[in-house]
């Protein structure tokens, strides 16, 4: 897969989206929010976590509206890949690809941990490497990381099988401890938590590689 | 606030307040304006209400 980084001011997972997807195999450029366009025949646009625009407004909604986007919106309409890790996830909501919004965690702090996943969805791209239901170890680190979406937007994630990953002990009050949601078409993926700081041996742990690996095969 | 004696105080709620300044002079197109901004980019009307105010 050919993969485009969306770098904003203030993202800082960028280096670590990219180095996931080249130790997964895939080809990688970074792109920088002012770009009005895409360069040819990418297949997948990573979004990455951090602080765009240091979260001023609400996370993630100015860099939702950065030039880039328009192309991003234009990608993803033509039922290109998509993915959002946590400012990424924020980003992709206040965008209106995904639905719902990440609000402020229960308890107003901040935080950062390794907690336990439930994957759900194993049939999208993104985690058909996992076996269904299989519960996998990934860190999180956000201060807006409480999903929140209305009954009508969460009965159509569950009919279409859209939840992706669920908190086994939910962190923040997500709603129904959902972590990690799909599109309708299964094509682009919003997660709060990383599975790019669960790839390498050094990271003492490997959970998040078949997340990366699996990328490359069509699901 | 209760517990600093303020015994009246029934409820408490905080907000935003966003400041814009607009080279309109029509009421009407500067309210219909400001609030494309705001379904646009200023509110998220999944959680949030918003009200607009013309000074």
């Amino acid at each position: 897969m050919r993969a485009a980084v969306i770098i904003f001011p203030g993202s800082n997972c960028d280096r670590d989206m990219l180095s996931a997807l080249r130790l997964a195999g895939h080809e990688t450029v970074q792109i920088w929010h002012k770009e009005t366009e895409l360069p040819k025949n990418i297949d997948l646009i990573a979004i990455p976590g951090g602080f765009s625009f240091g979260d001023y407004l609400r996370c993630g909604a100015i860099a939702a509206k950065s030039p880039i986007f328009k192309e991003v919106i234009r990608h993803i309409n033509r039922g290109g890949y998509a993915l959002g890790i946590c400012n990424g996830f924020q980003i992709l909501t206040e965008a209106g690809i995904l639905p719902g919004i990440l609000q402020q965690n229960i308890g107003t702090k901040f935080i950062s941990k390794v907690l336990d996943l439930r994957v759900n969805n194993t049939s999208s791209t993104f985690t058909h490497k996992y076996a269904t239901n299989s519960i996998i170890s990934i860190p999180i680190a956000h201060h807006e990381g409480n999903y929140f979406a209305s009954k009508d937007d969460l009965k159509n994630l569950r009919d279409k099988d859209c939840i992706a990953f669920e908190y086994i002990d939910n962190p923040n009050g997500a709603l129904d401890n959902i972590a990690g949601i799909l599109s309708e078409n299964h094509r682009v993926l919003g997660m709060m938590p990383h599975p790019e700081r669960h790839i390498d041996n050094a990271h003492g742990c490997q959970d998040g590689y078949p997340f990366f690996e699996g990328l490359l095969q069509t699901a | 606030l209760n517990s600093l004696e303020y015994d009246k105080v029934e409820s408490v709620r905080q907000g935003k307040v966003i400041e814009i300044g607009l080279s309109e002079t029509s009421e009407e197109l500067a309210t219909t304006s400001i609030q494309e901004m705001c379904e646009k980019l200023l509110a998220n009307t999944v959680i949030e209400s918003y009200e607009i105010e013309i000074i």
